[in-house]
């Protein structure tokens, strides 16, 4: 008789030799010459039982430590929205495995607690920020009313329903990846990083979903995310949800030159790096080229003076007077609506707070405040929240009516991850309002463009 | 441990070679020396982090190797500080005082960034409110209260030296030991604290008797990952306390990939006399606080033996006690959650050997107490060497097992194997 054990994070496979094991279960399966044993990916669990039951090959399942979760049922009830059911019923008919591609504030969420319902299965659900691990434990509590565990953010507490980040998950699934039959993979284009997917590819769960309004990836992230999760089975854009479940929206874009004082010292500043870039060939499109500039930067002499000025004109495009100035006057021309501000770097963000006195959301926000600082917005008794990235992806904030993007990076994912904060509908919510703010004549303007490559960013206004 | 720029290690025909200070440089010493005394004086006058960085950037910091040395003593001087928040302000209450005056001044402030922060003051009360820093209380606000470890200037470049290896470790997949003349008790140790990291070891003998070890993780069979890279790098000190080493590494850094070959002649010490001496901390404060709560009833065995545990196996136990009063020695053997097939094959052990001197600890993450229960199901009489525990096991919980009588005496001695 074949014996499957899971065994922190892989599956021991014992009882037969690679040649007496289906091929699909052989082709898992590697000789281990540290123990002597066959072992598999954990996430191969499915595979190999399914071939293993096939070729009629009785088996000893010892690695799943779970069951079925026969009480788990709605205490709310829930309508699906027809994109909803469709996508559910998408990733039923593949097998239930796959990717769903659905825009920001149209029901991700939703669709996990369908399936969840519909397979009533101990679920781990990963999400990439403590903020968002503590949305989904909101979210699973209210529907199902039962308690959810928590990994991440200082909480270690593992249920039937479990919630973590996905650092903890790679952290932890050598103790508890045999304990879930279901894995959600929320913004799943994390997945694939190479550490996070870890996460997916120590935990046998033979059912998956991803969810992303970003799937897309570059190089052999595309491959791994279909390894772990499976295909894309369904992708629902912007456009054809806009002004139904999600708000109608507008993009402006601001350019504001420098102050001449401030324009002088940039230009200063440039000069000095570009041309330490030049003399020595660096390319930033060379994968290796931040770090050879890192690396010069800290050898020679003149190397501190150049990270001083790099630092330094990064600093005044990002966040210069005229900026600010600009900000400021959107915030009053907003007054009343619920206003989100983006920044690049922490730094900024406090630099913003300071100055306007408004609560500024980062990783150094303790989780008491957190909580605060997101309820109050939501409120309406904090109406303008000031962030770096913490809250670029997923986190619900409906009442959200003004983004504010002060200053980002050339990732077209971070900007449509921004963009989807505002477009959440809410009572009172006409229209949502994206701002991008951008130094003119520096190299913001080329790190705009870089961004905007997205089908949301069409209907771009100038302001 | 460093952070990537801070990494001094440069790259040679596809080989690193990492930038180890020499200990008796003076210049070296004298950076060192300086650094210390800031952070000396820092303590005293519980200094904020960027107080400290104001008085560093006095100590000059050279290019280069040099630059990164600093960065580097600078980094671990304040992993090893310990700080204190920022003074005896609410920074918290503080915030929220501030924020929603600002947020119902903002909807009448007319866009008059003046006036809207003038309302603010005079709401709270802050009359000064461009002197007040709402976020007083960031990390680089924290103040210096003490330092964990006292260094001097050697032993600060010593330690510096150890940290740049297991640093570099981060970047390893596995690691590759060449350890000449090792004899059975140190590689006894070597395996008991390999599992203690939860590592794997590809090993074997070498024509002059010692071990060739390649250490990685379950999951490194299939394919390149750095999941196991802190393990490796706290596996590492047992290693270096060896009198005689040899590490090959492949590290890829930045995209640019090496191999990184040393051996004891590289100067690198754990700082530890001897494999014996190195202790993970949790068994290290377990030992604390047993021997002041057994108050000479039980003692702590310095060096727990190899049992035989059935057939080719054996039990390593993670401590072992001997009673003063009539010199009887019991075992302790923990069982986390990813012991499950080792608990098994243990109960079944006891069940063949009544008495023996074992104690099984289960933590309530591998089985609660009806799953316990179920294990011991075919020998009732093993449950009473079994106790659950959550994490690590308490003092308290220990000391009640080795008072509770076994179902028959076992002399404790070892069971003849099967």
């Amino acid at each position: 008789m074949v014996r499957i054990v899971f065994a922190a994070g892989t599956l021991i496979v014992s009882g037969a030799s690679p040649e007496e094991l289906p091929a699909a279960a052989a082709e898992c399966c590697r000789a281990d010459p540290r123990t002597g044993e066959l072992r598999a990916r954990a996430c191969d669990y499915a595979k190999i039982a399914l071939a293993l039951r096939a070729a009629g090959i009785p088996c000893s399942d010892e690695a799943r430590r779970f069951a079925p979760l026969e009480s788990l049922r709605l205490v709310e009830p829930l309508v699906p929205r027809p994109h909803q059911a469709r996508a559910l019923a998408a990733w039923k008919a593949a097998g239930f495995r796959g990717v769903v591609s659905l825009p920001t504030g149209s029901g991700k969420t939703i669709l996990a607690v369908m399936a969840m319902e519909y397979l009533k299965r101990p679920t781990l659900v990963l999400a990439p920020t403590i903020d968002l691990i503590a949305q989904w434990a909101e979210t699973l509590e209210r529907f199902f009313g039962i308690e959810v565990g928590l990994l991440g953010g200082g909480s270690h507490e593992v249920r039937d329903l479990t919630v973590s980040t996905y650092d903890s998950a790679v952290l932890n699934m050598e103790f508890i990846g045999d304990r879930f039959a279901f894995l959600v993979a929320d913004e799943c284009h994390h997945l694939p990083a190479a550490e996070s997917r870890l996460a997916a590819a120590m935990a046998i769960a033979p059912y998956r979903l991803g969810l992303s309004a970003t799937p897309e990836l570059p190089d052999d992230r595309a491959a791994v995310m279909r390894d772990l999760l499976g295909e894309t089975v369904i992708e629902v854009t912007i456009d054809e949800l806009e002004g139904k479940t999600l708000s109608p929206y507008l993009v402006r874009s601001c350019r504001i030159p420098l102050d001449p004082a401030e324009e002088e010292l940039y230009r200063r500043h440039r000069a000095v790096y570009t041309g330490f870039l030049k003399r020595h060939r660096i390319n930033f499109a060379d994968p290796s080229g931040w770090g050879r500039f890192l690396g010069l930067a800290a050898r020679l002499p003149e190397g501190r003076e150049v990270f001083h000025s790099f630092l330094e004109q990064r600093r005044l495009a990002r966040g210069g007077e005229a900026k600010m100035r600009k900000l400021w006057e959107l915030a009053a021309e907003h007054a009343g609506e619920r206003i989100l501000v983006f920044t690049a770097d922490n730094a900024t963000a406090y630099e913003i707070g300071r100055r306007f006195l408004w609560p500024v959301l980062t990783h150094h926000t303790g989780s008491a405040e957190r909580k605060e600082f997101l309820a109050g917005f939501r409120d309406g008794s904090y109406p303008v929240l000031v962030t770096s990235k913490v809250l670029n992806e997923g986190v619900d904030v409906p009442a959200a009516a003004v983004g504010i993007v002060l200053s980002g990076s050339g990732s077209v994912r971070e900007h449509v991850q921004r963009l989807g904060r505002i477009l959440r509908p809410a009572p009172g919510k006409a229209q949502a309002v994206l701002y991008e703010i951008i130094s003119s004549g520096t190299s913001e303007e080329s790190v705009s463009t870089r961004r905007r490559g997205h089908r949301a960013y069409r209907r771009k206004i100038r302001c | 441990m460093l952070t990537r720029e801070l990494l001094s290690c440069r790259r040679r025909n596809g080989r690193w070679h990492p930038d180890f200070a020499d200990p008796a440089d003076p210049a070296a010493l004298d950076t060192a020396a300086r650094l210390l005394a800031i952070y000396g004086e820092a303590a005293a006058g519980a200094l904020c982090r960027s107080e400290i960085a104001e008085l560093a950037a006095g100590v000059p910091a050279g290019s280069g190797a040099k630059a990164k040395l600093r960065g580097g003593l600078l980094k671990i001087l304040d992993d090893n500080g310990i700080f204190s928040s920022a003074g005896e302000v609410d920074y918290p209450l503080r915030r929220r005082m501030i924020f929603r005056a600002a947020a119902a001044a903002l909807t009448h402030s007319g866009g008059d960034l003046g006036a809207y922060r003038a309302e603010v003051a005079r709401e709270t009360g802050f009359a000064d409110l461009d002197a007040l820093d709402p976020f007083g209380d960031l990390p680089e606000f924290e103040r210096l209260r003490q330092l964990g470890r006292n260094f001097d200037a050697e032993g600060l470049l010593r330690h510096y030296n150890l940290v740049l290896l297991q640093s570099l470790m981060l970047y390893a997949e596995n690691l590759l030991f060449e350890l000449p003349e090792l004899d059975a008790a140190h590689l006894r140790q070597l395996l008991r604290l390999m599992r203690f990291h939860r590592l794997l070891a590809l090993a074997g003998r070498r024509k002059d008797g010692g071990v060739r070890l390649e250490v990685s993780g379950p999951f490194a069979l299939f394919g390149a990952t750095r999941k196991y890279a802190l393990q490796l790098a706290n596996f590492l000190p047992a290693v270096l306390t060896l009198p005689r080493w040899r590490l090959r590494a492949r590290l890829k850094i930045g995209g640019a990939d090496g191999e990184l070959l040393l051996d004891e002649s590289c100067g690198v010490s754990s700082g530890r006399r001897g494999l014996g001496t190195y202790v993970p901390e949790e068994i290290r404060s377990f030992g604390r606080a047993f021997r002041e709560r057994a108050r000479g009833a039980w003692e702590a065995v310095a060096d727990a033996p190899l049992l035989p545990a059935g057939g080719d196996a054996f039990a390593v136990p993670d401590f072992s006690f001997r009673r003063a009063a009539d010199g009887e020695v019991r075992h302790l053997e923990l069982f986390h959650r990813w012991h499950r097939g080792e608990l098994e094959a243990r109960i079944a052990f006891l069940a063949a050997h009544p008495g023996f001197p074992l104690l099984l600890g289960v933590d309530r993450a591998l089985a609660d107490g009806a799953e316990l229960e179920k294990l011991c199901a075919s020998a009732p009489e093993t449950a009473a060497h079994c106790f659950l525990f959550r994490d690590f096991p308490g003092v308290e919980t220990v000391l009640k097992k080795l008072e509770t009588p076994l179902a028959r005496s076992g002399g404790g001695g070892n069971p003849k194997k099967d």
